[in-house]
């Protein structure tokens, strides 16, 4: 078949005109760059120069050799964890093992009355609204050791509606008072792992996703060791994780 | 038999339906469990009146978790933080398990019977002397029960709840203005309206749910503009436009001055008011009825509320009080007023509710969604049980009064009880009935016995030393008190009830926006403690066993006669029987036929099973099918306004289907500050707890958030004082004194001149302070405004958390 000469020009300038402009986008740092985080010292050195495209590997390479192991171990997500102002300071991807995500449960634990629960804020708040809170939680920040989580659903206007501070205007509060007031509630305990319908098929998502619908914010690079996804830059986990009707209570089951 | 998992769940899903609808079956919350072992059941959350369903897990008989019900319309799959945590309020550690007796000072434990047999007693010594105060947390069944025991079973009608203390104002003014109580929208207008006035509220902290329903309308490109009118900022500040400051009463005045300008520029709805509406003003003596008066006479009434004689009133500058007006001034907006307490505890309570509902009609943001008067409520069944129930004083059931011949004939045949059982003069109402309490017989104390369920008077009556304390002292008065924990109330009590509470029981409440909802009882109440209900009837039946004619009906058949499906008597005074009914759903199909009267037709109880709450009127369709109704009065949605009508205000007090239009003037409050006692003293809540504390206290992460109570003060008035941040103060009253830690620039920031001191703390009683002035309709008190000084402790440096005192737990125990 003969294609036209024009044809082909059109195409070629096509190419041209997206290669420049892909070029010119992909190489501006500004969009690689957090808003709201400018104030963190970034060391260029500590940038890890990691967005060169390594090709992509088929579903049966990733059995053999998954991300994140070998020669990969190091492997992280730059544009993820930039999107999550955690740019910097990333240590180098521990494996994530049973006991590492038993430690995870537990750090979680202290934050949240049961599974499910809202966390308390394990810091001090000022009244100053919605903005404040998203100035870290939004995306996400890490300054030094201290990670500010990214908010694991929409944001709300209200943060306070749900998440009260872990203690008073005045500090801890009298033991007396604790003593007085103890509590017999036993909670639901965080859940382990979903359920693979065979050895190597994707698990099943283990917990409700009402107000937990973006995964990465826990199970992300920014997320506590032991929750990290082993694949975080596949953008859309439900594709492969099913929900559990009976877990997110759209069963049939409430009448 | 081999089920896979899928027709697992079909058949328990149809089981469960099948249970429920045998009507044998007592609790039918038979849900399958999930793969993590619970199982979830809906119910509205326990704590305020915005009516939040919640999904209860329960696992191995104990609630193990709570989240947001996505069904519900309320709040569509999300809660506040209290609603998150109030599967915690059930297991305090010091839950209330044993009846108890104080014998020789102390309360020791004594048997069901030998309870019950003492309240028999009391009532035998002279039933016109017991009174029982309750609350707008007894759920539908438990109200009815307690209603029907005092007004037709002891022929006394001093039965009040602390609803009294709450919304009573509203009530007054939903009456003087409608001729009906409760609002003719509902939560759709918070969905819809384009500006939303805040006369006196708070709704970030108090109604966080409601409120976030607004302002994440922002979020999806929304414009709301948000007005907050106020005495101090409040966490809903920051989220308005506008911030008007006002003095307290100011909003009289406010409310005046913006009806007086809609009539001076003519920019009031004149199709609207020539259409629907009349206008009053109080006669002498003052009614809630008031005499009628013409559109000249009501102009002559409000000339005086110019904006400069407004801002004189109120501190709201002129230029922003014509800024309100023309808002209402102009058709092409939708706007919805928002109030709770603000406005209600007030002592011209009935006046300023009249008047703000007065300024819509006037306006025409009437009616249409998202224009719309909207008061909120503060406990989850105020509407539900002490409003439509009427365990009111003065009120039977489904909008009766006692002082109608008419009404007692009704109530009287649905009862079944011998003519002229029920007195016609109304009962005392809270302060009344607590200031009796208070007396010797001698000097018009004539009530010597009050039974108190799901409430806390000890530390939420205003002025406690007045009301509560004296009969505490004095030998000859017998207080009952039925609860879940130790409160202020059953220290002092004479007889303590020990309560199931919320999933331990079955329920139904009914919200600020006219939705009635069910649950069903999903765990086990701990120890002997026993549901509110099973107790009245337990009392009714050791009554009518003694010879008490009063609990006969003229029939001689017990007043709470239940059968199974197959009409056998069931004893369900008798508490291992007593689940071998749905006791709820009796009581419920009984009460329904009341219900009509005032066009606030319910459905049968399976309709509420299904339901995450109906609003009523539920009128039933040709099909068959039960269909709520969002906007009363309203023809486009409202089944009993005449067909053609666009409204139809059909208990209207001209007898002509208009509205009224009230005029009301501005009075100044009834205690102000001055040279002795210089500020202003204002109580309140905080999102944390709820009412007196008594559950929240026990749910940690609500408790450490804010594990004490303070008093929020002015950086100005803090130097003046020489008092740093944390350290504590003294306030005094004429009633009363407090020590508390000052909180500057903290969750609100009031004025210079004006205090706040929450009022959740048991052991830093703030109602030893307040005032029991009370509105002249409504009788609720003012407890948001009274005078008081504050003066320095000296060398008081100490740590104010460690300073602070700790309550007295079990002191008695």
């Amino acid at each position: 078949m003969r294609v036209p000469e024009r044809v082909l020009t059109l195409l070629a300038l096509a190419v041209a005109v997206g290669g420049a402009i892909g070029f010119g986008v992909g190489t501006d740092p500004a969009r690689y760059r957090s808003e709201g985080f400018a104030v963190l010292p970034r060391d260029a050195a500590e940038v890890p120069v990691a967005w060169a495209a390594e090709p992509a590997r088929s579903y049966t390479e990733l059995i053999a050799r998954p991300w994140c192991s070998g020669a990969d171990a190091g492997w992280h997500v730059d544009g993820e964890s930039l999107r999550q102002g955690l740019g910097v300071q990333q240590p180098p991807r521990e494996r994530e093992s049973m006991a590492l995500r038993e430690r995870a449960l537990e750090d979680r634990t202290l934050l949240r009355a049961f599974a499910g629960a809202p966390p308390v804020i394990p810091h001090p708040t000022s009244e100053s609204g919605a903005s404040a809170c998203l100035a870290c939680h939004g995306d996400g920040a890490q300054l030094g050791s201290l990670v500010a989580p990214r908010i694991p659903h929409a944001p709300y206007a209200s943060c306070t509606q749900c998440h009260v501070t872990g203690v008073g205007p005045f500090g801890a509060e009298d033991p007396r008072r604790a003593a007085t007031y103890a509590s017999r509630f036993e909670p639901l305990d965080a859940p382990r792992a979903g359920t693979r319908a065979w050895p190597g098929a994707p698990p099943t998502i283990p917990h409700a996703t009402l107000l937990r619908s973006e995964c990465l914010a826990c199970h992300g690079p920014g997320g506590r060791a032991g929750l990290r996804s082993s694949h975080p830059e596949r953008a859309s986990c439900l594709q492969c994780h099913a929900t559990d009707a009976e877990r997110d209570q759209r069963a049939a089951a409430v009448p | 038999m081999n089920v896979g998992r899928r027709s697992f769940v079909k058949l328990a899903a149809l089981a469960a339906a099948t249970a429920a609808a045998r009507p044998g079956t007592a609790h039918a919350a038979e849900t399958t469990a999930g793969p993590d072992g619970v199982r979830w059941n809906k119910a509205p959350c326990r704590f305020c009146g915005t009516g939040c369903h919640v999904k209860v897990g329960v696992k191995s008989g104990r609630v193990v978790a709570i989240a947001g019900d996505p069904q519900a319309e309320v709040n569509r799959g999300l809660l506040c933080v209290q609603g998150y945590h109030v599967g915690l309020a059930l297991y305090g550690k010091d839950r209330l398990t044993r009846p108890l007796l104080r014998k020789g000072g102390a309360l020791v434990p004594i048997s069901w019977e030998q309870a019950i047999a003492t309240i028999a007693e009391r009532v035998e010594r002279g039933p016109r002397g017991f009174a029982m105060y309750g609350s707008g947390q007894w759920t539908i069944p438990e109200g009815y029960a307690a209603q029907k025991f005092m007004k037709g079973g002891l022929g006394s009608n001093h039965i009040d709840p602390n609803a009294r203390l709450c919304m009573s104002s509203a009530v007054t003014g939903f009456l003087s203005t409608y001729g009906v109580d409760e609002p003719a929208g509902c939560y759709d207008d918070l969905d819809r309206c384009d500006v939303l006035v805040l006369w006196g509220n708070n709704p970030a902290e108090m109604h966080p749910v409601l409120f976030s329903r607004v302002i994440d309308r922002r979020a999806r490109g929304e414009d709301v503009l948000i007005i907050d009118m106020g005495t101090r900022r409040t966490r809903t500040t920051p989220h308005a436009q506008h911030y008007l400051e006002m003095k307290p009463h100011g909003d009289l005045a406010i409310a005046n001055g913006i009806a007086h300008l809609l009539l001076a520029s003519d920019s009031y709805d004149r199709k609207f008011v020539d259409a629907h509406c009349a206008f009053r003003a109080d006669g002498d003596p003052p009614t809630l009825e008031g005499r009628a008066i013409d559109l000249d006479e009501y102009r002559r009434l409000l000339a005086p509320y110019t904006p400069e004689h407004v801002e004189k009133l109120s501190g709201v500058p002129a230029a922003k009080l014509r800024m309100l007006a023309e808002l209402f001034g102009r058709r092409d907006l939708r706007i919805t007023s928002l109030w709770c307490l603000g406005m209600n505890q007030h002592t011209r309570g009935t006046a300023i509710n009249s008047l703000v509902h007065g300024v819509h009609l006037l306006s025409g943001h009437f009616g249409r969604p998202g224009d719309a008067p909207t008061r909120l409520t503060g406990q989850p069944s105020a509407c539900g049980t002490a409003r439509e129930v009427g365990t009111l004083a003065h009120l039977l059931p489904g909008g009766r009064v006692v002082a109608s011949a008419e009404h007692r004939r009704q109530a009287e045949e649905i009862w079944k009880l011998p003519e002229g059982r029920i007195r016609a003069e109304p009962g005392y109402h809270t302060v009344e009935m607590w200031s009796r309490f208070s007396k010797p017989e001698a000097e018009g104390g004539d009530l010597h016995t009050i039974w108190v369920q799901v409430t806390n008077p000890g530390q939420t009556l205003p002025n406690r030393n007045a009301l509560f304390t004296p009969s505490r002292e004095r030998g000859d008065k017998f207080l009952i008190v039925s609860d879940v924990y130790p409160t202020e109330t059953t220290r002092a009590a004479d007889l303590v009830l020990p309560s199931a509470l919320w999933v331990e029981k079955n329920g139904m409440f009914g919200n600020s926006e006219r939705r009635t909802q069910q649950w069903f009882k999903m765990v086990s109440p701990p120890g002997e403690a026993r549901d509110d209900a099973w107790q009245i009837i337990a009392v009714a039946r050791a009554l009518h066993d003694r010879g008490f004619a009063g609990m006969r009906d003229r029939d001689g058949k017990f007043l709470f006669e239940m059968a199974d499906a197959a009409g056998k008597p069931v004893p369900v005074w008798d508490w291992r029987r007593y689940y071998d009914v749905n006791v709820d759903r009796a009581l419920f199909e009984e009460y329904r036929k009341f219900t009509p009267l005032k066009h606030k037709d319910l459905a049968p109880y399976d309709e509420y099973v299904r339901a995450r709450g109906l609003r009523w009127p539920v009128v039933q369709q040709k099909d068959g099918s039960w269909r709520e109704t969002r906007f009363r009065f309203a023809g486009f949605d409202d089944p009993y306004v005449e067909k053609g009508r666009e409204f139809q205000f059909y208990h209207s007090t001209s007898g002509d289907g208009r509205a009224q239009i009230w005029f009301r003037p501005y009075e100044p409050p009834p205690e102000v500050p001055d040279d002795e006692y210089p500020l202003w003293l204002c109580t309140g809540r905080v999102i944390e707890h709820w009412h007196s504390g008594t559950l929240t206290m026990r749910i940690d992460p609500l408790r450490r958030s804010m594990p004490q109570a303070y008093v929020e003060m002015h950086r100005d008035d803090a130097s003046a004082l020489g008092v740093a941040n944390g350290e504590r103060v003294r306030l005094e009253t004429r009633r009363g004194a407090l020590e508390l830690p000052v909180w500057l620039d903290g969750r609100g920031q009031p004025p210079r001149g004006t205090l706040f001191v929450p009022f959740f703390d048991e052991s830093l009683l703030v109602n030893a302070l307040t005032l029991e002035a009370h509105d002249p309709f409504s009788k609720q008190p003012d407890y948001k405004k009274c005078a008081v000084r504050v003066r320095r402790i000296a060398a008081s440096p100490a740590e104010p958390a460690a300073a602070a005192p700790v309550p007295a737990s079990g002191r008695e125990r």
